[in-house]
């Protein structure tokens, strides 16, 4: 398969678009994709201050990256979950990503500043983990934007 | 971030069409990896290969 713009082989196929790119055309595709996506939904603007939430996984630091390149200012937020070293492997790698790109990285602990983690959250609230840790998630990702001033 | 590791190795799987339809896995729902290189399901396998398939989908 070929890369649709340049023609040199292609390293990944895109169903979607009927289409292969190779890496640097196919990162060129992604950030378009990406800004006529806030475009289209009206998301927000040049001028807004974003905070995002990051896990350390590849997803949530893709999206920093492509932000950032696309010219927002955006820092990041990391939520400790304390669940164990999966939360402390998310700590670090988010760090470094931060520190490596010079981005502002908050983080907020469970464990210090609401006195609970995950686990113990599942338990004492009887709830399957994943639904404790979706549902306190949302709501202090939520609070700490809100306290942080952000515009999203 | 944390996947099940486990290695197997297959005969002449030809390309990574092939190699997918064998361990029975949707193309678009993985990564499959030589080296430092991404492969399309196209690119042809040769006996030697060390393949990485990584599920597009983890935690987070």
């Amino acid at each position: 398969m070929k890369c649709r713009v340049c023609r040199e082989r292609a390293v990944i196929s895109v169903r979607r678009h009927n289409a292969g790119f190779c890496r640097s055309h196919f990162i060129e595709h992604i950030h378009r994709q990406v800004a006529r996506t806030i475009s289209d939904h009206h998301m927000f603007g040049a001028d807004d201050r974003l905070v995002l939430g990051v896990s350390g996984g590849k997803d949530s630091l893709a999206l920093w990256e492509i932000l950032t390149v696309l010219g927002y200012r955006v820092d990041g937020v990391y939520l400790h979950l304390g669940i164990d070293e999966y939360s402390s492997d998310g700590l670090r790698l988010s760090r470094q990503f931060a520190s490596e790109r010079d981005l502002s990285l908050r983080v907020v602990d469970l464990g210090s500043d609401h006195g609970f983690s995950i686990p113990e959250a599942a338990r004492l609230t009887s709830r399957a983990a994943c639904s404790a840790c979706g549902l306190s998630k949302r709501y202090l990702l939520n609070e700490a934007a809100a306290e942080m001033g952000y515009d999203v | 971030m944390h996947q099940p590791r486990r290695e197997i190795e297959v005969s002449g799987p030809g390309s990574v069409k092939a190699l997918l339809n064998r361990l029975d896995l949707v193309s678009e729902s993985v990564l499959v990896i030589r080296g430092d290189e991404l492969l399309t399901d196209d690119v042809r396998l040769h006996p030697d290969d060390v393949i990485e398939v990584r599920p597009v989908i983890s935690g987070g």
